[in-house]
């Protein structure tokens, strides 16, 4: 009796287990179809044309790159003051 | 003893059969009888007994051994579900992007024995798949073989349309197939697979055995989808503008050796390579060779300052054009004067520069393109690759041309990945797409002193700052390079009007990290370039505006150069040239 319990519950636990496996398997394969959507969405060219339309943002150029030392100081007291070597 | 005495249990004390104590006992007929009853009571109960120790048995078994078969099932289904998930291993670029990736969808086929009316199942058919061929189709329906293909890698709403119209000899096959999320984008690199899931072109073929081999792990590739996106718009402007054929273009690390990006045109869709012409399936970057023209001079000068056959002060009277052998050799932009070998190389003199290649002789060429990885096919990890056509025999007139870039052809990435040695301090890494980690990077060969690498820098600088290419210019990213303009062959010798223009840009040319070349085939020149059509005006412009794009995104902090010219104080290593009557220096990065 005792056997025969411990099996019936081996088998389902076996089949929760079988359930789930297919159940993450159907999951990932989905993950995997989005996946591939969201590259698909992720061109470049797409991107690039969306934000031409939709932002008011250009590329990013040399210019508006900086060292931190060469920004100006600000003051102790608030002001800006300009930087002096 | 009489019969009629019963004993009790308790009276043990005369019992002649000891061990019989507490049980009841008869004698005479009765006994017998008993006696009887009892045996064959006891032949059941064993008997019983024996059927319950062997189903007990049988118990204990199934209980515990017989689990082993069920699971050898779940097991073997779980391997089988895993395999059809995953037929080919995805390729990603140096990010993680998906470049190539694999999807299930669903494939129809017929079974043609049930197939009552083929002209009808057709006609039903074509309902909801127009595209279908009639009669081919029609004739593998009334074929009568058990499994027909009708159309591969349905899309969920055909299926559902298939499904709904109820017609028992149509069913569908799970497959997998080949998604190109970017289509062209990379085409040439990526090449494609065919519908049976085997690599037909670029890495895909190449890494077929790996790809199908370890499923599960995706191949990272040297690529940045960025960088690719970037090259491939301004290229296609180019070549919309210029009119040119098609084109060419590599990002090249100069430190490793790594494909950042590789584009030709025209390009096709790697999701439907059946539809693109064969022209446009050619891999221009790594399969297509070229006379390259100017270009070349930095070898020739590289090669002739290393080996010491010149020194950077020395110079070549080009007043009179170069006759050698039936040849006559001409400047394109003519000096007409003694130049010195940084005007040589910044003017483009072929005069000179066929003067400095016969001053270093045809061995010793030889051996320096070797080492620059000429003469050999690229060691790129793709099946399309060109071997170059180099002269044989190899004469002093092919010296002297090929130290102006003619009269040997080479493909673009090995171009690039020989400039790329230039600049690097002189070490010569083969060109790679797959990725490498830092500390995995291959090592390199040794091609040129770090000594003269470090003057091939200030003359390139020098060429964008003061001679042919100054259109690629970058603010921020100072750029060096050369400019490289050929005439294709025609039926009569060189066309002059059918040209292959070229620019090859490194920067920032103080620390070398990115070298970007820029190839147009057939470029004719428009109102903005005043009708050229040389390097200098159509390739080195797309250069400029390509670094002008990746430097930001390549993490490389923007600086100024001090204009080559320019009082850069005394450090050692200052460069002191003559430059068109005037004796200026050169910065030392």
């Amino acid at each position: 009796m005792g056997l025969y319990h411990v099996k019936y519950r081996v088998q389902g636990l076996e089949h929760q287990l079988t359930a789930a496996r297919s159940a993450l398997e159907t999951e990932q394969a989905a993950i995997h179809v989005l996946e591939a959507e969201w590259a698909y969405l992720n061109r470049p060219e797409r991107l690039q044309a969306l934000a031409e339309r939709h932002l008011a943002m250009t590329p990013v150029t040399a210019g508006q790159i900086v060292d931190l030392d060469r920004l100006p100081y600000r003051g102790r007291d608030g002001d800006a003051a300009a930087v002096t070597p | 003893m009489n019969g009629r005495d019963v004993r009790s249990a308790g009276d043990s004390g005369s019992d002649p059969r000891p061990g019989w104590s507490g049980a009841v006992r008869l004698e005479g007929s009765g006994k017998t009888l008993l006696d009887v009853g009892r045996d064959r009571l006891l032949i059941a109960a064993s008997l019983f007994a024996l059927g319950f120790l062997i189903l007990s048995g049988r118990l204990v078994e199934v209980a515990l051994l017989g689990d082993s078969s069920a699971s050898i099932v779940a097991t073997a289904q779980r391997g089988g579900a895993a395999v059809t998930r995953m037929a080919r291993a995805d390729i990603i670029d140096r990010n993680g992007f998906f470049l190539a990736t694999s999807l299930t969808t669903q494939s129809l086929y017929a079974d043609a024995r049930l197939v009552r009316d083929a002209a009808a199942t057709m006609a039903r058919l074509r309902e909801v798949l127009p595209k279908l061929d009639g009669k081919t189709v029609r004739d593998k329906l009334a074929s009568g073989r058990g499994f027909v293909w009708i159309r591969r890698n349905l899309t969920p709403r055909q299926v559902a349309a298939v499904n709904n119209l109820g017609e028992p000899a149509l069913a569908f096959l799970a497959e997998q197939r080949r998604v190109y999320p970017h289509g062209a984008l990379a085409a040439h690199v990526i090449g494609y697979a065919g519908i049976d899931n085997r690599g037909l072109a670029g890495i895909e073929r190449a890494f077929d055995e790996r790809l199908l081999g370890a499923p599960g792990e995706p191949l990272r590739l040297s690529l940045d989808l960025r960088f690719q996106h970037v090259l491939r718009e301004e290229l296609a402007a180019a070549v919309e503008s210029f009119r040119a054929i098609g084109a060419a273009g590599v990002v090249l690390d100069v430190d490793t050796g790594a494909v950042a990006a590789m584009v030709s045109l025209p390009d096709f869709d790697p999701n439907r390579p059946g539809t693109g012409d064969r022209e446009a399936l050619f891999n221009r970057a790594s399969l297509g060779t070229y006379e390259m023209g100017s270009t070349f001079k930095s070898f020739t000068v590289a090669m002739a300052l290393d080996a010491g056959a010149i020194g950077i002060g020395d110079g070549y009277d080009t007043t009179e054009p170069l006759r050698l052998a039936r040849h006559t050799i001409r400047d394109f932009h003519a000096e007409s004067r003694w130049l010195s070998v940084p005007e040589i190389f910044i003017h483009s003199s072929n005069i000179g520069a066929a003067k400095m290649a016969l001053a270093m002789g045809t061995e010793r060429q030889r051996a320096y393109l070797d080492r620059f990885g000429l003469l050999g096919p690229a060691p790129i990890e793709l099946p399309e690759v060109a071997q170059p056509l180099v002269p044989d025999p190899w004469r002093d007139i092919n010296t002297a041309t090929i130290g102006f870039g003619h009269g040997i052809a080479v493909s673009p990435i090995q171009l690039a990945a020989g400039i790329a040695a230039l600049v690097n301090g002189g070490i010569r890494h083969a060109p790679s797409l797959l990725w490498r980690d830092a500390d995995a990077v291959l090592a390199g060969v040794p091609a040129i002193s770090p000594r003269t690498s470090r003057t091939m820098r200030q003359l390139m600088h020098l060429v964008v700052a003061h001679g042919t290419g100054r259109k690629a210019a970058t603010a921020g990213y100072p750029v060096g390079g050369k400019t490289g303009t050929a005439e294709k062959i025609g039926e009569n010798g060189y066309d002059r009007r059918r040209l292959v223009s070229s620019f090859v840009g490194v920067f920032p040319i103080n620390r070398p990290r990115y070298l970007v070349l820029v190839l147009l085939d057939e470029p004719k020149g428009n109102d903005q370039t005043h009708g050229y059509a040389t390097g200098g005006w159509t390739a080195a412009p797309v250069v400029g505006r390509v670094i002008a794009r990746i430097g930001p995104l390549s993490g490389i902090a923007p600086v100024e150069l001090p204009e080559p010219g320019e009082d850069s104080g005394t450090e050692p290593g200052m460069l002191r040239v003559n430059l068109d009557g005037s004796e200026i220096r050169l910065a030392a990065f």
